[in-house]
């Protein structure tokens, strides 16, 4: 380092080198004005058409607003460059760092029973059969001790079904000797149930370890009622008191809900908010339908195109926002996933919507049949008998069931940096990569993304949101409280 | 191994190579041009029909896009590497503060 | 405004001394200045007197003090032979800094404190380390300032280290261009010190040109972002201080955004008034800006900031020229010795909460009016 000798002050002229390289950068047409850049960091510009080939070609830029943000989003760098890589090689391994935290979400279907029959559930049975339909003791044990070879310091364990709730002795058991067999992790508990079984003794559980309940919202009476049929009764009635049973046992904050939009759902936005909104919520997971199984085997009742869904999306969202610029906090979570991957420097941890997948690489499902699978949806194929994402048995181990032939190829097509039409594509680090759903809708891991809903859907998502984010002040405001609220 | 052919009355030359070469960039084919023809030799059997369904939309729609990518592909290779390569090998500063602020 | 500096007679002093101050019986208006570190077998070792008049004594004796009133127990001072007394530390105070060099590797335009090319290292290093040992060890805060304090090289470990061992206690927040953490053995240099340290680097811009244009030294963004990320490295608790000045503030937002998503681990953000002295004057064509002109500017930056988590701190603004959703970032980050009030000050009524203006600055804003 050298002291300075007494100068003469220098123009801005003089630090500026009008000469640049080009950083990896992707492009595409945000409105029919707009090119949205973005850079190798995930850092964008958006600005006028022709601007990237300006760019490319070297002609003079005038607008210094838009050279100096090039260079501070890191889609441009001076000639010199030094120092300047380092902080976005930097970036891009903070942008991985989910990879760091292999498998975080385990996830145990310890029964397919069910006390529900919903028109679009994927899998659940209503059986008295405990024999065939619950998770065995010692499939449980190995699941355990293979949870807890995760080299993830931080790991969720999720209890799934059927209703979990109907296998408590199961679900006791499993928490019990996870804590007793732990020495290093930060575990966290979910329990997802349809919130119609309740009683002291689970109570007591939950609060002694901490656990959280996930349920199912759909909407108003009517549609909640409609989607999520009960042999006699109302769903609504005894999910609303469910939820008001363990909000008091547990706290406020301890119980959340999902809702999925059946096709009726699609017809009313803004009631499915209110219902949230009527019954405490601050949030919402505007989710579609799940493609899989059961679902589309009622097809009348549940097959509509991703377009239908996205016209839905928008208009809840815009109400929502309405809501928000009233002043009451309501999230929708979907938006907020990828928000915090365009607004922040990190990674979601939420594992759809991953590159390299979440499938594997962040979840793990230990099925009720003893087997191990990539996703949750991969288990779901599975009852429709089609075993590709099965990784093998619980008794196998690690190293057998992540170089299996299906593991590889979910790992193969797991990248969306290396798929074809995403590799190219401008949004691809707030997006995702997801074999499971493309093997399942298109009959084929690698996808084709000119076709996909997945592709529609989260281009179109993740379009919109940046729109929004540049429109208003007001709107950038509500959305990093949404990011930065727990 | 699979050929295709393009119309070669479609575009000029130029533009039609670079558009090749930049799908080809971006899809890792291995290709090869030949004089008389503008063909792309798909190396594996697996490749899928409609990437070559896209290939062929892609050189007569957008070849001036496809030019523009081009370039950036070709004058970023060597530092998209070399950031990977020190992505790769630093040691995660934000590991940490993410596991905080944000799991 | 206290002036630390002073000139007054001086009587049988042969070059300099450094002393702690303490009350003597014998002297009604005077101290008794000891350092044990010249004599480590007497702890008491009365090494000067320091008084309002001229005592008869056979020990060096400085006197005629315009600065004679606010010197106190336990304070540290500076004396030599030409008559200077220079407070180094004030027990009293929550303000004391320790002064590295005048030599700095930028040229700020603002800068406060013009660099001189005088070599001082000698001079400020024998100071400090005299100073050190004397400091109280309750001492909660201890500034390190220049120049630029790292141009002292290995000596400046050393300083930090002296700081380590006898003040344990006391955090250290160490003003810096962060240029030198660019050698990453710089950076790892200060692991050792984490627990105590806090790195006020001040980043003006989120890109290059107005950032470099700013310290007059070409690549100082790149130097300074590759430091504050190998700082980060090992963990050091980094301030950010942006000035408000007019060649930057025309994007401010975008530097607050720039830090969320580059610099995410820096503790806190102070963004700082202008001290209007120094090479400021000569450039205030280039530099001045009335608070109104970026209030807006200034309270998005904050609350964009806020939102994302990281800790935002006004400093040098009096409340009154804050919107007022802005106050509660206020700090009275002014030192006490350098603090003022203008007249109508009197009349408001968050006087007590108002951190004031730089008796220093040479310029003050039109815009104060009593709340
Ligand atoms: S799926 Fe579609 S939106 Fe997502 S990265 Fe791939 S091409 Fe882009
Ligand atoms: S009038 Fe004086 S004391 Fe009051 S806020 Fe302004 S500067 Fe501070």
């Amino acid at each position: 380092m050298e002291v300075v000798k007494r100068q003469k002050f220098k123009p801005k002229e003089h630090y500026n080198s009008p000469g640049y390289k080009l950083l990896p950068f992707k492009y595409l047409h945000i409105d029919s004005t707009n090119e949205l850049i973005v850079g190798a960091s995930g850092d964008y510009v958006i600005a006028p058409i022709g601007s990237v080939e300006a760019i490319v070609k070297r002609r003079p830029i005038s607008n210094e607003k838009l050279m100096r943000d090039l260079h501070a989003k890191h889609i441009i760098i001076d000639e010199y460059e030094s120092g300047g890589l380092d902080v976005i090689a930097n970036r891009i391994r903070t942008k991985k760092d989910h990879l760091l935290q292999l498998s975080s979400l385990h996830i145990f279907v310890l029964t397919l029973r069910c006390n529900h029959t919903c028109h679009y559930c994927q899998v659940s049975r209503v059986t008295q059969d405990k024999q065939s339909f619950d998770l065995k003791k010692t499939d449980l044990d190995h699941a355990i001790e293979l949870m807890l070879k995760s080299p993830s310091k931080f790991i969720t364990m999720e209890f799934q079904g059927g209703e979990p709730l109907l296998a408590f002795d199961l679900l006791k058991y499993a928490v019990e000797t996870t804590l007793s067999l732990n020495t290093d992790k930060r575990i966290n508990f979910v329990i997802c149930t349809n919130g119609t079984i309740y009683n002291e003794e689970i109570i007591k559980f939950c609060l002694k370890y901490d656990i959280l309940i996930s349920t199912s919202l759909d909407g108003p009476e009517f549609l909640h009622d409609s989607n999520r049929k009960l042999r006699k009764g109302s769903s609504y009635h005894d999910v609303i008191a469910g939820i008001q049973y363990f909000r008091n046992a547990l706290g406020k904050d301890r119980i959340s809900a999902l809702m999925t939009a059946s096709s009726l759902s699609l017809k009313y936005p803004q009631e499915i908010i209110n219902a949230y909104l009527e019954n405490g919520f601050h949030n919402i997971f505007l989710r579609p339908i799940s493609p899989y199984g059961f679902a589309l085997k009622s097809p009348k009742k549940n097959y509509y195109e991703t377009q239908q869904f996205l016209e839905f999306y928008e208009k809840a969202f815009e109400y929502i926002l309405q809501i928000n610029l009233k002043g009451t906090f309501f999230r929708e979570d979907f938006a907020s996933v990828i928000l915090k991957k365009i607004l922040t420097p990190f990674q979601s941890n939420y594992v759809d919507l991953q590159s390299p997948a979440g499938a594997i690489n962040s979840v793990l499902v230990y099925n009720y049949d003893g087997y191990v699978y990539a996703s949750d949806e991969s288990r779901m194929l599975a009852e429709q008998n089609d075993y590709s994402f099965r990784l093998g048995h619980v008794s196998d181990g690690y190293k057998k069931l992540l170089t299996s032939d299906e593991a590889l190829s979910v790992f193969k097509n797991s990248l969306n940096e290396a798929l074809n039409g995403c590799s190219d594509c401008a949004v691809s680090d707030f997006c995702g990569a997801d074999p499971v759903f493309h093997h399942a809708i298109q009959g084929d891991a690698y996808g084709h993304r000119p076709t996909s809903g997945f592709c529609e859907k989260n281009m179109s998502i993740i379009k919109y949101l940046i729109r929004k984010l540049e429109e208003s002040t007001s709107v950038r405001n509500i959305f990093y409280e949404w990011i930065s609220a727990k | 191994m699979r050929i295709i052919d393009f119309d070669k009355q479609a575009y000029k030359k130029q533009s039609v190579l670079k558009a090749i070469y930049s799908l080809s960039n971006i899809y890792s084919l291995k290709l090869e041009i030949t004089d008389d023809r503008y063909c792309v030799f798909l190396e594996s059997a697996s490749i899928k029909e409609n990437i070559i369904s896209e290939l062929k939309i892609a050189i007569t729609t957008r070849v001036n896009d496809f030019e523009l990518r081009y370039h950036i592909a070709a004058e970023t290779k060597e530092v998209k590497l070399l950031l990977l390569a020190k992505a790769l090998s630093s040691g995660g500063i934000y590991d940490d503060l993410a596991d905080e602020i944000w799991k | 405004m206290i002036n630390l500096s002073s000139r007054g007679k001086v009587e049988n002093l042969e070059g300099q001394l450094v002393g702690k101050l303490r009350p003597s019986k014998g002297i009604k208006y005077g101290f008794e200045l000891v350092n044990s570190l010249y004599d480590p077998t007497n702890e008491d070792r009365v090494v000067a007197l320091v008084s309002q008049e001229r005592l008869n004594s056979q020990l060096p004796n400085i006197f005629n003090l315009s600065n004679y009133k606010i010197l106190a127990e336990g304070d540290v001072v500076y004396i030599n032979d030409q008559g200077v007394l220079d407070i180094l530390y004030r027990r009293q105070s929550k303000h004391n800094t320790l002064f590295i060099t005048d030599q700095c590797n930028s040229y700020c335009l603002m800068c406060s404190q013009p660099p001189k090319n005088k070599d001082d290292f000698d001079f400020h290093y024998f100071r400090n380390k005299c100073l050190i040992p004397l400091m109280d060890e309750e001492t909660e805060v201890i500034g390190i300032t220049g120049g630029e304090p790292f141009l002292l090289g290995d000596r400046m470990i050393e300083i930090l280290e002296d700081l380590k061992s006898q003040l344990p206690q006391t955090t250290i927040h160490l003003l810096t261009n962060g240029k030198v953490f660019a050698w990453n053995d710089w950076a790892e240099k200060m692991e050792q010190f984490k627990e105590n340290l806090i790195l006020a680097v001040p980043l003006y811009s989120d890109n290059f040109v107005d950032h470099d244009y700013i310290v007059q030294s070409n690549g100082a963004f790149r130097q300074t972002m590759l430091g504050l990320h190998n700082l980060a490295k090992y963990q050091i608790h980094i301030e950010l201080r942006v000035v408000l000045q007019r060649p930057t503030i025309k994007r401010i937002e975008e530097l607050s955004l720039f830090i969320t998503k580059n610099l995410p681990f820096v503790e806190s953000v102070a963004f700082m008034g202008l001290e209007f002295t120094g090479l400021a004057i000569a450039n205030k064509d280039k530099l001045w800006i009335e608070p109104s002109e970026y209030a807006s500017a200034l309270k998005k930056s904050v609350f964009l900031l806020d939102r994302f988590g990281i800790r935002v701190n006004i400093f040098n603004m009096p409340l009154c020229v804050l919107e007022p959703e802005l106050r509660d970032f206020a700090t009275k980050s002014i030192s006490d010795w350098k603090r003022s009030y203008l007249d109508k000050c009197e009349h408001c009524s968050a006087k007590s909460d108002c951190g004031g203006v730089f008796g220093t600055s040479r310029q003050l804003t039109n815009e104060i009016s009593p709340l």
